[in-house]
């Protein structure tokens, strides 16, 4: 993995901490890496991408217990139910597009104009050439992400 | 009392922009999901002023600014941006964009960039 993939890497796990912690409020009581990441089937899951001489994706995955507190934290009122089903499924999309986003800033700065995707979706097929994956279990649920470099 | 045009293609930030602006005390008149429906909407509710998003598919934020300038000179628009497209606030700002929100949102940074186009909402 050359340098500059490893500090990105770097900048977008230190963000993804620091988000959940600053921004979300949570306690971070266990981080587990290098954690087998399965796309099928999950509710709460989205991906984004950076462009750059290289790319880089991005995969979130929050568990129930945290997507509802995060939505209770966007949307503390009382909206109706297909609403809130509606902000629930887009709200990985969000969490996702907003770490990202923020991690840009602390990419090397040759990689500082990386461009970031809309959300996409993952195809599992995707030959992975580099990738880390964490699994950090806070005090309200979850959050599991990858980052991986395709051939 | 302002009325505002949100333009995003993401539900949670036209939901939340929604809440943001109307808890200030704005009229949120118009929700438009890309670029192409904000220009037939803006048509329709001649809003006081219109928050953007850059990155939406069909039509992105700076091409519906530049649509929207073309017929309505005076439109005031503001852009809402995340980090790592500072390049792309540039290009709205030099096409008539009137200031920009960097995300996350909330509701200093919205009254913020809303009061330098408007100075009368600075006591909102």
């Amino acid at each position: 993995m050359s340098k500059y993939v490893k500090a990105i890497f770097d900048s977008i796990s230190n963000t993804t901490i620091a988000f959940l912690k600053h921004d979300i409020s949570l306690d971070i009581e266990d981080i587990a890496t290098g954690v087998t990441f399965d796309y099928t089937d999950k509710e709460y899951i989205s991906a984004v991408s950076f462009s750059a001489d290289i790319k880089i994706y991005f995969v979130i995955y929050m568990d129930r217990e945290l997507s509802n507190h995060i939505y209770k934290i966007f949307f503390p009122m009382e909206l109706e139910a297909s609403e809130k089903l509606e902000l629930l499924k887009e709200l990985p999309k969000e969490i996702a597009n907003t770490i990202a986003g923020l991690s840009i800033s602390s990419f090397p700065v040759s990689y500082q104009k990386a461009i970031l995707s809309p959300p996409i979706d993952i195809d599992k097929n995707l030959s992975k050439k580099f990738s880390s994956s964490k699994q950090i279990r806070t005090n309200r649920g979850i959050f599991t992400y990858e980052i991986f470099v395709v051939d | 009392m302002l009325n505002i045009m949100i333009v995003d293609d993401s539900t949670i930030i036209r939901k939340t922009l929604q809440m943001k602006l109307e808890s200030i005390g704005f009229n949120v008149v118009a929700q438009a999901k890309s670029g192409k429906e904000a220009i037939e909407l803006y048509r329709e509710t001649l809003p006081d002023l219109v928050t953007m998003d850059i990155t939406m598919p069909v039509m992105n934020g700076i091409e519906a600014l530049k649509q929207i300038k073309k017929s309505y000179k005076d439109a005031k628009i503001i852009m809402i941006t995340s980090h790592g497209e500072e390049n792309m606030v540039m290009e709205a700002i030099m096409n008539g964009a009137k200031g920009y929100v960097l995300k996350p949102i909330t509701e200093e940074k919205l009254t913020k960039a809303i009061t330098k186009v408007y100075p009368e909402c600075q006591n909102m």
